[in-house]
């Protein structure tokens, strides 16, 4: 398969800024093979698009950890984590679809510990989701500062130069976000208790 | 909290970028100080809330742009087969009804949850967090030292491996990376190849299967990654509800190693 002239660097970085671009240049580049895959293996379309737009979210997040290294070309990897989450997608039908055999689940010795698991995991996210929800209540500009700087690992003076400060001022806002964010989660707690 | 902190110094802590004997103070100060160690769950979590909030930006972005090129006719090129004529935005509505969820269920559990008691089984997932790959690494360098006598097939299994845990393919991480140490058994990236092995199935629910693994990994003075094999048997004891084991392992962790302060703090709740 012959991939198409684009730089991995280039394209990682501009997905990294959440470039609208990028994400469409990776659509262009990788969705009619991805496509291709899901419907030839008991897809349609419409799982072809939901699938795609997962494994994009996956790819994002992958590509933000620091020691993110590509090892081979971004369709190429973007393809691989498509499969593995149609398989994973296809195993959990398949699950389902057996689930309704089960007389009796109370029998099942094994999934307690498991579902325990799972339960602690969703409540993480939970917590999360409000600290998120908390975020776009917050006043002017703190929430884009707050994500240029944490998630997009942009530097104070690309901050200061993307949205019109100056890096001091950039510095000066991260800080003051930061505070009236944390003060409003803790008094939501605090309500809520 | 101690006034001798700012977020900078808990942000360096959490992302792991002090020196040995700063992260000691640190960990020292935070063990006799309560409303410090309260400082550092809260900002972690806060950390972690940003990075939803912009997970959802980016979601958004992804739904705006698969409607643009919906508009534009992109997909009908690639439609061959005949579906429902209803607009195709799943990502977008199960969002809404998942944030809808949420948003019901945390008005009652918020609080409890962030503050009830740590059982076993919390602290494993709360400790808990995938290795940096550091075998790609090793693997890309001899690649690109490569010469004559060079393994290139293995490594390149290696580097598929590799590849599979990256995508959360644990169980084709797992059988490649077994193959290349059954294939493989002189090869100087054996105990690597072991490691992530046991990662992996531990990843796969596989406990049992990792603790050997682990075990031998651990008392290898040589291995670069033998203060990992610790902690994650630590972990992995821990999960299992052996306690006193996790405990042991968590001792044998030396005081200069990146895992000592993890690993003091899972003691204390321990208790």
């Amino acid at each position: 398969m012959k991939e198409p002239p684009i730089e991995n660097e280039t394209i990682v970085q501009q997905l990294r800024k959440g470039d609208e671009k990028a994400i469409k240049m990776l659509y262009r580049l990788a969705y009619p093979e991805c496509a291709s895959y899901i419907k030839k293996n008991s897809g349609t379309t419409t799982d072809a698009e939901d699938i795609f737009q997962e494994s994009v979210m996956v790819l994002f997040r992958k590509i933000k950890a620091p020691d993110f290294q590509l090892s081979s070309h971004i369709k190429t990897f973007l393809y691989a984590i498509l499969k593995n989450l149609w398989r994973n997608e296809l195993r959990k039908r398949t699950r389902s679809g057996l689930k309704l055999t089960i007389d009796d689940a109370s029998e099942n010795p094994f999934p307690l510990k498991a579902e325990n698991e799972v339960a602690l995991k969703q409540e993480e996210e939970k917590k999360h989701e409000l600290i998120a929800q908390t975020l776009q209540s917050i006043e002017g500009n703190c929430r884009e500062v707050l994500i240029n700087f944490y998630f997009k690992k942009m530097s104070l003076k690309e901050i200061g130069a993307a949205m019109g400060f100056t890096e001091q001022y950039a510095k000066k806002r991260r800080y003051t976000c930061m505070e009236s964010l944390k003060k409003k989660v803790k008094a939501q707690y605090q309500d809520m208790a | 909290m101690s006034k001798n902190y700012n977020i900078d110094d808990i942000e360096n802590f959490l992302n792991d970028r002090m020196e040995t004997a700063e992260r000691e103070a640190f960990s020292r100060s935070m063990a006799e100080d309560p409303e410090l160690q309260k400082e550092v769950q809260w900002h972690a979590a806060i950390l972690k809330g940003i990075d939803q909030a912009a997970e959802q930006d980016l979601r958004q972005l992804v739904g705006k742009v698969h409607d643009e090129l919906k508009t534009d006719g992109f997909f009908a090129a690639e439609t061959t087969e005949k579906e429902t004529n209803a607009p195709i935005r799943p990502l977008r509505s199960r969002r809404w009804l998942t944030l809808a969820a949420s948003l019901l269920v945390l008005l009652l559990a918020s609080w409890w949850m962030f503050f009830r008691p740590l059982t076993p089984e919390r602290l494993y997932a709360n400790h808990f967090s995938t290795p940096t790959d550091v075998l790609s690494v090793e693997v890309a360098s001899r690649l690109s030292e490569s010469g004559f006598g060079t393994n290139v097939s293995a490594l390149t299994q290696l580097r598929e491996a590799m590849q599979s845990f990256q995508i959360e393919d644990f169980a084709n991480a797992r059988s490649l990376l077994q193959n290349f140490q059954l294939e493989n058994p002189k090869d100087g990236l054996i105990d690597y190849a072991a490691f992530y092995e046991a990662l992996a199935a531990m990843k796969e629910g596989d406990f049992k299967a990792a603790q050997p693994l682990l075990t031998r990994l651990a008392g290898q003075a040589v291995f670069p990654l033998q203060h990992d094999a610790r902690w994650y048997l630590a972990l992995n004891y821990l999960h299992s509800g052996d306690v006193a084991r996790a405990k042991e392992w968590l001792n044998a962790i030396p005081k200069d190693s990146r895992y000592a302060p993890a690993s003091e703090q899972l003691l204390r709740q321990l208790k």
